[in-house]
């Protein structure tokens, strides 16, 4: 199964492949020229005189070597462009695939197993399909090969020589069957010492505000330590068999000498016949001497090829319906949910879920933390499938929809602002690569992000990953402005101001309420001064809509919106005092 | 400031080639240095012992077969046995002793670069992607392993091989020695021709891989960014360029490095040729044929080690491309360091004070500007201000993030550029704007605070946040699995654990920037009446923009303009009508 899917993704390199493992053929085969010569040298010009032929034999020697390291040449190219070829196309697929997964796989996959599987086993896999699979078919055609020959000089000598190979076959497949959890194992302890590091990278500030740098070292050092008694066990695996196979395999030099021995003294062998067994003995011992890494880089390539095929194979959840409904003109940006459940590992997150949003409406949501508002947002663009109802985005279900122009049409700025190491100008063009200078400047402008032209470069600097550097108010106006690149007919703000300062934000408000293309918006945030200029107010409790209308309705309401309302603008204890 | 690095920027290194990479791993290497002689010593006796079976054999023929002597046979059969015997024997034990070198140095070297990163400052990790980091820390020090155990044993070994054929080649004949040797020089001359471009080659070959793994952690990380603006068209044509630039990078250094082994072959197939002219035309007949077929094989035997011992130099050449990465970055200066005879931090009462305190991240911007203030034990503190107007730099400056570029800043009267940073920190309870959760149960992510909390510690850690709540919801509790990335947690439940891991540790000076930007009001009631009883006695900064968290603070820090523009309790503050009382209006009249 491995090597079909080898050979599926070498596509392109095919019959380079093939031609590489020609030339490896060839190429020890190519070593059998010149030893001729050499003795034609010997006995013709140095024993027969021939004094004339000593040049050209000389010279015709370095030709065939020049050939024959050209060949050798040329096969070493051909291997590490198809190699190298299959590990290009490899990384495209599981990268594309990457990017099709939704996030239960993210849920499920941590990035440091991710980063092992496209660096480390791939690269395993490379090895193996560069030289391991070439070295192991040479191995396996000298020992035939020299078998053959052999069988046609004596057949029960050669039959007593070889007679040791099906006890290292045996050993071989018992070692194997010993050895593949070690390297399965080894392969995770990479992982987790991967992940580990990526984790301390990632959360160095952490690391840092709690000092538990110690911590840390510590726990690094076990996950290093834990690789490292890893990679000694394999070794001194393949160290209690080695000797056994070892000697199972020079044995034949034994052979060769006792039975080549008594052959001799009975007459059932020539001279010249033990000669050529002799001399030849090392194409039949050779191959075994290699067996070791053979074996064991074949076991990690197995374990290598299973976690890729393992990624591969997870299947994206949320997919295109066959004939998906596009659209190349915006969307007016109508939202209709009716009816919507939606659970997490059997609990429910939203329940009974209906309301309806016109085009060019502004509806904001509301609610205590972890009571699915951002779980709505991420159902219209549809990072999650509802489990009962229906969510319709212009009269048509979001499941009926091309996942690409539904979500072309949405622009949003998350919570977790997430920025990438690129200049703050890519940033904001990240939706739309082909955005001009102009236009990046209006988003940004908009999102009240004029701090960056007081950065050292203006709109090149470059934004260390995530963000970092930035404060949260600044990062969140660069995600708004990415947001607004895609003058997207729908917008959904999620927290995307709770970091600015009050006059920022009410700035931005005016901003968004001006945009010079039509857009409904979706607000998600805490403070009454976000929401209250909505054209509606959902309050979601306890996976339910408990409210909904406009700012002066809720305050009348006397519910969970006055309260916070009551909260926020301090009139509680204003009452209190009074 | 550098330029920051991004993931298309090859990470120049302008170090000129010499042996002081390799020279300083040696380092790591020393204190094997006995094994790695035992096993020389293995080694060198176990190919004498394989050397004596061929004695053997022709003993075999020369003597047993033609006297039919079986005993004979027998004798030299079982001490070839016992020959191959003990040499697989010494094999297996060098190859022990071998394998826990090599991983030993490993270890060590990523001991070392691990132990070296914690100390490495913010900006380290700012200026850089991640994942240029993480390669250099796994991958690289895996690539050096080899080289840096068999690698030396086996290139003395060969040097040994050398040595014997070339004083054997002596002995048999020195004018035909000479001319063996002759290949040699033409083979260095290649070598050092070819050595520029090799070393350049495989240092492009880690600079793309570099690049390459660096855009792909950041597209892990971002996959929802990516995924929410659609743009995976744009950079699966990224991904494309950067594995195809990967790969001409290795084409090139393997196309390169081929023409090593290339030469040699040619080169010790034309020094045989000459072998045979120059035997025949010039000193033949005055050697005899014996001496000049010794010497046939001999060239072929001397070449054999080169040969070898080539590919441990092409070894060493892309070894040495990755260690430069390994100690550039165990060089990379750590900026904030205990001080020489830094002393602990008594435990802390809770005065802060500000002495003139200037600082800009680049020298000629300062943020601050001689900022002067003491806050006394037990005070609750808030900074206001713009965004970007240096709130965070200042809590920063308390946990000695940066230091001060002028003036000083003081806890209990204390220096704190003079005591040990882990004493400092540790006193102290940071919650940062962003909330990293690490991978493992919600338990451990709150235990990160105070490393020996038990769970009853934790549970109420979480119940003072008011996150006791939903973390008991949850299928698993305390025990769920939680994922650096993972969508299942909502923003302001990452910042409720954050919040638990951060009063967990019980600090003495409790710093909270943004703590509750993404919880609702709510719940921020909760967690204000819960932490309310934990405050007493501690001193606190808080940054916030919520004024109904900022009100009920001691002290209201105004900053702006690089300096603090105003400071008091909100009624003082109120009173004098200034930047507080605008920003306070102008929210009251937002509602």
């Amino acid at each position: 199964m491995q090597l079909s899917w080898i050979w599926e993704n070498l596509q392109g390199y095919r019959k380079r492949y093939i031609l590489g493992f020609v030339l490896a053929v060839l190429f020890p085969l190519s070593s059998l020229v010149n030893p001729n010569f050499s003795r034609m040298l010997i006995d013709r010009v140095l024993l027969g005189g021939e004094t004339e032929l000593l040049v050209p034999l000389v010279l015709t020697m370095i030709a065939v070597t020049l050939v024959r390291t050209l060949m050798g040449y040329a096969m070493m190219g051909l291997f590490e462009v198809s190699s190298q070829g299959l590990v290009y196309n490899l990384r495209l697929k599981l990268y594309n695939h990457l990017q099709e997964l939704d996030m239960s796989f993210y849920d499920r996959y941590r990035t440091g197993d991710l980063m092992t599987a496209l660096t480390s086993d791939i690269d395993m896999i490379r090895h193996n399909v560069n030289y391991i699979f070439r070295t192991f078919l040479s191995s396996i055609l000298l020992f035939a090969a020299a078998t053959v020959y052999f069988l046609t000089i004596n057949v029960k000598f050669t039959l007593v020589l070889i007679a040791v190979t099906p006890f290292i076959l045996i050993i071989s497949r018992r070692y194997i069957k010993k050895v593949r959890h070690v390297y399965i194992e080894l392969r995770e302890k990479l992982s987790l010492l991967n992940t580990d590091a990526q984790e301390n990278i990632e959360g160095n500030r952490v690391v840092k505000a709690f000092a538990n740098e110690r911590y840390e070292i510590e726990k690094f050092e076990e996950k290093n330590m834990g690789f490292h008694d890893q990679n000694l066990t394999a070794s001194y695996m393949w160290l209690r068999y080695y000797p056994w196979i070892e000697t199972l395999a020079q044995s034949m030099t034994v052979t060769i000498m006792l039975f080549g021995g008594i052959f001799l003294i009975r007459g059932e062998l020539t001279s010249g016949e033990f000669l050529a067994f002799s001399s030849l003995s090392w194409a039949v011992c050779d191959p075994f001497k290699q067996l070791g890494q053979l074996l064991n880089d074949l076991q990690r390539f197995f374990a290598s090829a299973n976690k890729l095929i393992e990624i591969q194979s997870v299947d994206p959840k949320i997919t295109n319906k066959p004939n998906a409904k596009t659209s190349s003109q915006p969307l007016k940006g109508e939202i209709e949910f009716r009816k919507v459940d939606y659970r997490f590992s059997g609990r429910p997150v939203l329940e009974n879920i209906s309301f309806h949003i016109r085009p060019g409406e502004t509806v904001a949501f509301m609610g205590e933390t972890g009571c699915g508002k951002t779980t709505i947002i991420n159902l219209i663009s549809r990072f999650y499938d509802v489990n009962k109802g229906e969510i319709l985005v212009d009269g048509v279900d979001v499941r009926d929809w091309d996942l690409q122009t539904l979500r072309k049409n949405i622009g949003m700025a998350t919570q977790d602002v997430f920025l990438f190491s690129d200049t703050v100008d890519g940033n904001i063009a990240y939706g739309d690569p082909e955005l001009s200078d102009e236009q990046v400047r209006w988003c940004a402008s908009a999102a009240a992000a004029q701090f960056i032209d007081s950065m050292p470069e203006g709109y090149e600097t470059i934004i260390g990953e995530r963000g970092v550097g930035l404060s949260g108010g600044q990062k969140q106006r660069i995600a708004l402005a990415r947001a607004l690149a895609l003058s997207p007919p729908i917008l959904i703000l999620d927290d995307t101001t709770s970091a600015v300062d009050m006059e920022t934000e009410k700035y931005i408000q005016e901003q968004l309420e001006s945009l010079p293309f039509p857009c409904t918006k979706l607000i998600i945030a805490q403070r009454i001064s976000s929401v209250k200029k909505a054209d509606r107010i959902v309050v979601l409790k306890d996976h339910r809509i408990v409210e909904c209308g406009n700012h002066q309705e809720l305050i009348a309401k006397h519910g969970y919106y006055y309260d916070i309302y009551r909260i926020q603008s301090g009139i509680e204890e204003v009452a209190q005092v009074g | 400031m550098a330029k920051r690095n991004k993931f298309d920027i090859d990470e120049t290194l302008e170090t000129p080639f010499d042996l002081q990479h390799f020279k300083r791993s040696l380092k790591y290497v020393k204190k094997h240095a006995r094994t790695m002689l035992w096993a020389v010593s293995l080694s060198l006796l176990s190919s004498l012992f394989s050397l004596t079976t061929p004695i053997m054999a022709q003993r075999v023929l020369d003597v047993s077969v033609p006297n039919k002597d079986y005993r004979e046979l027998a004798l030299m059969t079982v001490l070839s046995a016992a020959a191959i015997l003990i040499s697989i024997w010494f094999v297996q034990i060098r190859s022990k002793l071998m394998a826990k070198v090599g991983q030993d140095i490993i270890l060590d070297i990523r001991s070392d670069l691990f132990a070296h990163m914690q100390k490495l400052p913010f900006t380290y990790y700012d200026d850089r992607p991640h994942g240029k980091i993480l390669v250099r820390v796994v991958q690289y020090v895996n690539n050096v392993s080899n080289m840096l155990s068999n690698g030396i044993i086996n290139f003395l070994l060969e040097i040994f091989n050398l040595i014997f054929i070339a004083v054997f080649m002596f002995i048999c004949d020195v004018r035909l020695a000479l001319v063996v040797l002759a290949g040699l020089p033409v083979l260095f001359v290649i070598m050092f021709t070819i050595k520029p471009a090799q070393r350049r080659a495989w240092q492009q070959v880690s600079n793309k891989n570099s690049n390459l793994n660096a855009y792909l952690q950041e597209s892990i990380n971002g996959m929802r960014v990516t995924q929410i603006f659609t743009r995976e068209e744009k950079n699966r044509e990224i991904y494309e360029g950067l594995a195809d630039r990967s790969r001409r990078a290795w084409y090139k250094a393997a196309f390169i490095s081929n023409l090593v082994w290339f030469s040699v072959e040619n080169i010790s197939q034309v020094v045989s040729g000459f072998i045979y002219l120059t035997g025949v035309l010039w000193v033949y007949p005055a050697v005899s044929f014996g001496v000049l077929y010794a010497m046939g094989s001999y060239t072929w035997r001397f070449w054999q080690p080169i040969n070898r011992l080539s590919q441990i130099y092409n070894d060493f050449i892309n070894t040495i491309a990755y260690l430069e990465r390994i100690f550039e970055m165990m060089d990379e200066p750590v900026l904030i360091d205990d001080a020489p005879g830094a002393t602990e931090l008594p435990p802390v009462r809770g005065e802060v004070t500000f002495e003139n305190v200037t600082f800009g991240y680049e020298t000629d911007k300062p943020v601050l500007e001689k900022l002067n203030f003491t806050v006394k034990p037990g005070q609750s503190i808030a900074l206001v201000g713009p965004t970007g107007a240096g709130k965070t730099t200042v809590v920063n400056l308390i946990s000695r993030f940066y230091d001060v570029n002028s003036g000083c800043i003081r806890i209990d009267g204390v220096d704190i550029s003079k005591v040990t940073l882990h004493s400092l920190r540790s006193q102290m309870g940071i919650m940062l704007q962003d909330s990293f959760i690490f991978s493992g149960t919600i338990g451990d992510n709150v235990r990160y605070g105070r490393l020996d909390a038990d769970t009853r510690a934790i549970a109420e850690a979480c119940r003072v946040v008011h996150a006791d709540e939903f973390i008991e919801e949850m299928t698993y509790g305390y025990e769920t699995e939680v994922k650096e990335r993972g969508g299942r947690l909502s923003q302001g439940q990452k910042q409720l654990i954050a919040f638990a891991r951060t009063i967990i540790s019980d600090p003495a000076i409790l710093i909270l920037d943004e703590a509750t930007s993404a919880i609702d009001t709510k719940t921020e009631q909760y967690v204000q009446e819960g932490i309310n009883h934990l405050l007493k006695g501690r001193t606190s900064f808080i940054i916030a923009h919520r004024l109904s968290t900022i009100k009920h603070c001691d002290l209201i820090m105004y900053v702006r303009d690089q300096n603090i523009s105003e400071c008091g309790t909100h009624e003082e503050l109120m009173a004098k009508k200034g930047d507080y009382w605008r920003l306070y209006t102008a929210q009251l009249q937002e509602m």
